[in-house]
C-alpha cells in the first residue's frame, strides 16, 4: 500500500523542484542568443558586411548625431554594428559548437576506454593530456595563421586542441570513479562485454559531468575564438566575429567607444550566462563535481 | 550427500607491491589470500567470517572472476575452471551471481529497474524482449515487489527494496550459487530480517548455494550451514555452524566469538581480549600468523605453519594445539552449560 | 532520586525540505542522571541523531529548526542560552563522539595538536603543562607511549586507535555528559569490544554520564542502564535495560528484538517486520507504527497513543498497553 503511494509522489517532486531555482536570466540570454543566430537574416536591420563610407563612425541612435537607421552606430567602414553583432552570434556559436563537438568527442573516445582499461594505455593517454595541456594554444594559433593564413578551420583546430585534453582528463577521472561502483562489478558478473559496460553503464553516468563541463567549455571556446580574432589570427575579416569587432575599435576607444563596446558586451553576457548555467548545473546534478 | 557445487583448492592471491616510476619492479607482495580451500554444496550456505583485511572479499572476487588467482584452482561441479571451453565458461558465469552490501552502489542509477533485472538475460539468453519483460515481472513478484515497478528508477526505492531488486537480478539466470557479500549490513535493523528470510526462502525453493561474507556473527549463525573463519588470508577453522559456535577450537575463533556482543544484557561470557592489532598482510608473522596474539603460543607456533586437521567430522582446525586446547575448552563449556 | 543532569522536555526539531515539513524530532522527553548511560535506539531517520544535535544546538542551519520544548542542563534551559555560552558548554560540559574516526580527525594536524586544542580552549593551559595534560589524556584512552606519539599524524594510527583518539578529544575537558553517536559502527568486532570496555571503564572512574546512540541492541545490552526506543521522531518506549529486554511493552520494540538474530541459539526463522519505516513528511495522524503493527486497531490509525506508565521508569506509547 505504502509503496504505491510513495512512488508517484517521488516523481512529481523531481519535476517541480528545479523550476524554482532555475537561473532564469542566463537561460533567457542564451535562448535569445541561439534565436538570434538562427534568425540573423530576419532580425538584422542591414547587411553585416556592406560598407558605407559616408556613414563612418556614427554613434548609437540615442547619442547626439546618431540615427535609428543604425541603432548601435557604425564602425570605421560605415558597417551597421547591430547587424554585425547579430551575425557575430552565428559565428561564435558555430565555431564554439563545432570545436566543442569535435574536441569533446575526441576526448571522450580516448579517455573512456583508457580510464576503464587502465594500465599502460591509460598512462600513455594521461601523458599525452599533460603535453596537450602545456601547449600554449594561442601561440599555436598565431603560428597556424601566419603559415597557412587565418581561416575558420584553423580557429576550430586550435580550439579543439585546447578543449580535448580537458574533456579527456575529466572523463577519465569520472570513469575511474564510476568503475569502482558495484554495478560495474555486477555487470561483469552477469557476463556483459566491455563495450556494453562502457556504453550502457559508464557513459550514461558521465552525462551530468559532460553537461557541466560543456557549458563551461563553450564559454571558454567563445573567449578563445574572440581572442584569436582580436589578435588578427582568427576569423578572417570582413566576417563579423565579435573578437574582430572589438579589435576594430581598439584604437578608437576614446573617440568611438561603441565600436568595441557592443561586441564586448555580447561576449561578456554570453560567457557569463554560460558560466552561471554551468555552476547551477553542477550544483544541481552533483555537488561532488565542484572541482570542474 | 548432495552434490558439491564449487570447490576452492589452495587459492592464493598476492598483490604485487611495486617501486619505481617508469621501470616499476615488484619489491614484495601483499598476501591477501594465502592458500584457502573449501567446498560449497548445492543448497548450502557457507560463511566466510573474519575481520577487515582477512581476505574474505578477495576470495569472493576470485570466485566471481573479478580477480585472477595467483595460484590454486576453482572447481565447478568437479571441473577446473582453467580447463573449461568458452561455452562452459559462459555457463559458469551465468551460474554464479552476486549480491553486494551497498544497494545504492549496486544498481545503475541511469537504468530502469526492468533493464537492471533483465540485463543478465539480455546478455546471456537470446530471448525476445517480450519474454524478458515477462520474466522480470515474475522475478519482481518473487522478491516481494510489484510487477509494475519495472519502469521505475532505483532512486524511487528504499534501501530494503533496492536490495530486493539486486536479489531479483541475481536470480534472473537461475544460478546455482550466489555470493552474498554483507547482504544486510547496510540495511535498517527492521529490514534485515525481511531480507534474510527472503534469501532463506529462495534457497529452499531453488536449492541455491550461498557463499556468505559477513562480519556480524549472529547473522552468520542464522544464515549459514557451515562457517569458515579467516585470519590474515588463511582459513583457521571450518565447521558446521552449530558446532563452531558451541565448540570453537581455534584460539582466534574463540576470541572472535567472545568479542561479539550478546543480544541480551548480562549474558556476555568471559571476554578474551586479544593483545595488539592484526599484523600487516605485507609481512605476516612466520609460522602460525596468529601466534603473536595467541596466549597459548608455543615456540613451535612461530616456526611451523599449522596444517588444518580434522578434529571431528567436518570440523577442521589449523592450530598446533587443537587437540590440547579442545580438552580445556570442553571443560569450560560443560561448566557454563550447568544451570 | 538524584537531580537529573540533563532533562529534555517535549523537544521538537523540524526540517524544512522540498517535501514539506519533516518532523525529525516530534515531542521527545527524557532525562539523564549523573553517571548513567542512556541508550537511544532506532533505525536510520528515526530522529536519534537529530535529538543529540538539538541538545547541543548543532542542528544544520537554516534547514533545521528547534521549534519547541526545553533542554534543561542542571535546571537551565540550553535553548535560551547565547551562542557564546553554548560554546562554553559544548566540549566543556557536554561533548560528542561521532561515527567515523576517519573524518573526525583532521589529517593535516598532529594527534597532539588536535587533542590539545580543546584543552587549550576550555582549560586555558599553555606550553608544557598543556602538552603534559594532552599526553595524560591520550594515556587515558590507552594509547601506548602517548608522549612519543603526540607528534604523529592520524594516518600513522590504526582505525581502532583513531577512534580512541576521538574519544580522548571528547573526554579531554572532563565533560559531565558524553554523547556517542554510533561510535563503533566502523570498527571490527574485537576492536569494538575493546572500545566499549574502555568507555565503560572511563565512566566508572570519572562518573561521566553518557547518551549512546545506536541501532545495535547488542551495544545497548552491553553498555546501557536505561534505553529509549525511537520511531518516526518520537520515543515509543523507555525503560531500564533489563525491563526492556525481558518485558518489552511496545509492539515495535518487541518486533525489533524478535527480528534480530542472536549468537546464543539456533533460530529457524526470525520474525520480520513488514513494510518500511514511514516518510517523516507525511506521518499518519495516529500511531506511526500502526501500518506495520500486527496488533493495530482502528483507534491506532486515528488517534495518537498516550504515554502509559507501566512501572517506575518504564513508559510506552501504545493503546494496547493503556
Amino acid at each position: 500500500m505504502q509503496i504505491a503511494i510513495r512512488v508517484p509522489a517521488a516523481r512529481v517532486k523531481r519535476l517541480v523542484v528545479p523550476l524554482r531555482q532555475v537561473p532564469v536570466l542566463p537561460l533567457a540570454i542564451l535562448l535569445l542568443l541561439v534565436l538570434t543566430a538562427l534568425l540573423a537574416p530576419v532580425l538584422a536591420p542591414g547587411s553585416p558586411t556592406e560598407q558605407n563610407l559616408g556613414k563612418r563612425l556614427l554613434p548609437p541612435a540615442w547619442v547626439g548625431g546618431g540615427s535609428w537607421d543604425y541603432p548601435l552606430g557604425t564602425d570605421l567602414f560605415g558597417r551597421d554594428i547591430l547587424s554585425r553583432v547579430i551575425y557575430g552570434a552565428r559565428i561564435s556559436l558555430m565555431i564554439s559548437m563545432t570545436a566543442i563537438g569535435v574536441g569533446g568527442l575526441f576526448g571522450i573516445l580516448v579517455a573512456l576506454p583508457a580510464g576503464y582499461l587502465g594500465g599502460r594505455v591509460d598512462m600513455l593517454l594521461m601523458r599525452a593530456v599533460d603535453v596537450a595541456l602545456s601547449i600554449p594554444t594561442i601561440l599555436i594559433g598565431i603560428v597556424l595563421a601566419v603559415t597557412l593564413g587565418p581561416s575558420y578551420e584553423a580557429v576550430i583546430s586550435v580550439i579543439v586542441l585546447f578543449v580535448w585534453p580537458r574533456y579527456a582528463r575529466q572523463v577519465r577521472g569520472e570513469t575511474l570513479a564510476i568503475k569502482q561502483r558495484d554495478f560495474i562489478a555486477l555487470a561483469k558478473i552477469a557476463g556483459s562485454s566491455r563495450a556494453r559496460i562502457l556504453i550502457v553503464h559508464i557513459f550514461p553516468n558521465l552525462v551530468p559531468t559532460l553537461l557541466v563541463l560543456s557549458s563551461l567549455q563553450v564559454g571558454a571556446a567563445i573567449i578563445m575564438e574572440a581572442t584569436l580574432s582580436f589578435l588578427g589570427v582568427g576569423i578572417p575579416p570582413p566576417a563579423p566575429a565579435w573578437g574582430v569587432m572589438v579589435a576594430d575599435g581598439k584604437d578608437l576607444v576614446v573617440s568611438a567607444w561603441w565600436v568595441s563596446l557592443f561586441p564586448g558586451i555580447a561576449i561578456l553576457l554570453t560567457v557569463l550566462s554560460l558560466n552561471l548555467l554551468g555552476d547551477w548545473l553542477r550544483d544541481r546534478l552533483d555537488p561532488k563535481l565542484r572541482q570542474v | 550427500m548432495t552434490e558439491v557445487l564449487l570447490e576452492a583448492q589452495s587459492l592464493k592471491k598476492h598483490f604485487p607491491v611495486t617501486a619505481g616510476f617508469i621501470l616499476a619492479r615488484t619489491v614484495s607482495s601483499i598476501k591477501a589470500v594465502d592458500g584457502v580451500s573449501f567446498i560449497i554444496r548445492q543448497g548450502e550456505t557457507l560463511s566466510l567470517v573474519g575481520e577487515s583485511g582477512c581476505g574474505k572479499t578477495t576470495t569472493a572476487k576470485m570466485i566471481l572472476l573479478l580477480e585472477d588467482p595467483t595460484m590454486g584452482s576453482i572447481l565447478f561441479r568437479g571441473k577446473d575452471l582453467q580447463r573449461l571451453t568458452p561455452a562452459e565458461m559462459k555457463e559458469y558465469r551465468a551460474s554464479v551471481q552476486a549480491v553486494f552490501q551497498d544497494p545504492w552502489s549496486s544498481l545503475n542509477p541511469r537504468l530502469r529497474v526492468g533493464s537492471i533485472i533483465g540485463e543478465p538475460l539480455v546478455v546471456n539468453r537470446a530471448l525476445p524482449s517480450k519474454a524478458i519483460q515477462e520474466q522480470v515481472r515474475e522475478l519482481l513478484l518473487q522478491v516481494g515487489l510489484r510487477p509494475d515497478h519495472d519502469d521505475l528508477y532505483p532512486h524511487e526505492f528504499s534501501g530494503g527494496q533496492r536490495q530486493r531488486i539486486a536479489i531479483a537480478r541475481a536470480l534472473s539466470l537461475k544460478p546455482a550459487l550466489i555470493v552474498l557479500d554483507e547482504p544486510v549490513s547496510a540495511l535498517d535493523v527492521s529490514i534485515r530480517a525481511q531480507i534474510m528470510n527472503l534469501l532463506k526462502d529462495l534457497q529452499h525453493q531453488y536449492g541455491l548455494g550461498y557463499l556468505l561474507i559477513a562480519h556480524n556473527l549472529a547473522t552468520v549463525r542464522y544464515m549459514s550451514h557451515r562457517v569458515a573463519v579467516m585470519y590474515l588470508g588463511k582459513i583457521v577453522e571450518t565447521a558446521q555452524t552449530k558446532q563452531l559456535f558451541s565448540h570453537p577450537q581455534h584460539p582466534y575463533t574463540r576470541a572472535l566469538i567472545s568479542a561479539a556482543l550478546r543480544s541480551r544484557p548480562d549474558t556476555q561470557d568471559e571476554e578474551i581480549v586479544l593483545p595488539g592489532e592484526v599484523p600487516s598482510p605485507l609481512d605476516p608473522p612466520p609460522g602460525c600468523s596468529f601466534h603473536p596474539r595467541c596466549s597459548n603460543a608455543l615456540p613451535l607456533c612461530s616456526k611451523t605453519t599449522p596444517v588444518p586437521r580434522e578434529q571431528e567430522r567436518g570440523h577442521w582446525v589449523a592450530c598446533h594445539l587443537a587437540e590440547t586446547l579442545t580438552v580445556a575448552t570442553r571443560a569450560t563449556i560443560s561448566a557454563e552449560e550447568r544451570p | 532520586m538524584t537531580q537529573p543532569l540533563l532533562q529534555v522536555e517535549n523537544l521538537r526539531t523540524y526540517f524544512l525540505s522540498r517535501w514539506g515539513t519533516v518532523k525529525a524530532v516530534d515531542g521527545v522527553s527524557f532525562s539523564v542522571h549523573p553517571g548513567e548511560t542512556l541508550g537511544l535506539v532506532g533505525e536510520s531517520g528515526c530522529g536519534k541523531s537529530v535529538t543529540c544535535l538539538s541538545i547541543l544546538r548543532l542542528v544544520p542551519q537554516p534547514a533545521g529548526k528547534i521549534v519547541g520544548g526545553r533542554v534543561l542542563w542542571e535546571g537551565e534551559d540550553l535553548l535560551k542560552k547565547s551562542e557564546v555560552e553554548m560554546r562554553r558548554i559544548r566540549g566543556g560540559c557536554i561533548s560528542m563522539i561521532l561515527q567515523d574516526p576517519m573524518t573526525s580527525l583532521n589529517p593535516v594536524f598532529s594527534i597532539g595538536d588536535q587533542v590539545a586544542e580543546g584543552i587549550a580552549i576550555h582549560r586555558r593551559l599553555k606550553g608544557k603543562t598543556l602538552w603534559q595534560k594532552t599526553a595524560e589524556v591520550l594515556g587515558l584512552v590507552r594509547i601506548s607511549s602517548a608522549k612519543a606519539r603526540l607528534r604523529d599524524y592520524p594516518h600513522q594510527f590504526s582505525g581502532g586507535m583513531r577512534q580512541r583518539v576521538v574519544g580522548a578529544i571528547s573526554l579531554a575537558c572532563e565533560p559531565r555528559l558524553l554523547i556517542a553517536d554510533e561510535p563503533t559502527t566502523s570498527l571490527d568486532v574485537t576492536i569494538q569490544l575493546q572500545y566499549l570496555n574502555l568507555l565503560k571503564e572511563i565512566q566508572r572512574r570519572s562518573g561521566v554520564a553518557m547518551i549512546f546512540v545506536t541501532h545495535d541492541f547488542g551495544i545497548v545490552a552491553k553498555t546501557c542502564d536505561r534505553v529509549a526506543v525511537m520511531y518516526a521522531g518520537r520515543i515509543v518506549e523507555i525503560a531500564s535495560v533489563r525491563d526492556l529486554f525481558s518485558r518489552p511493552a511496545h509492539p515495535y520494540t518487541r518486533a525489533l528484538l524478535d527480528s534480530i538474530p542472536n549468537l546464543e541459539e539456533q533460530v529457524d526463522r526470525l520474525y520480520s517486520i513488514e513494510g518500511q519505516p514511514p516518510a517523516l513528511h507525511s506521518l499518519p495522524p495516529g500511531c506511526a507504527f500502526a501500518p506495520r503493527c500486527p496488533y493495530a486497531t482502528r483507534r491506532c490509525d486515528h488517534e495518537y497513543p498516550p504515554e502509559v506508565s507501566l512501572n517506575s521508569g518504564h513508559m510506552a506509547l501504545c493503546w494496547r498497553v493503556a
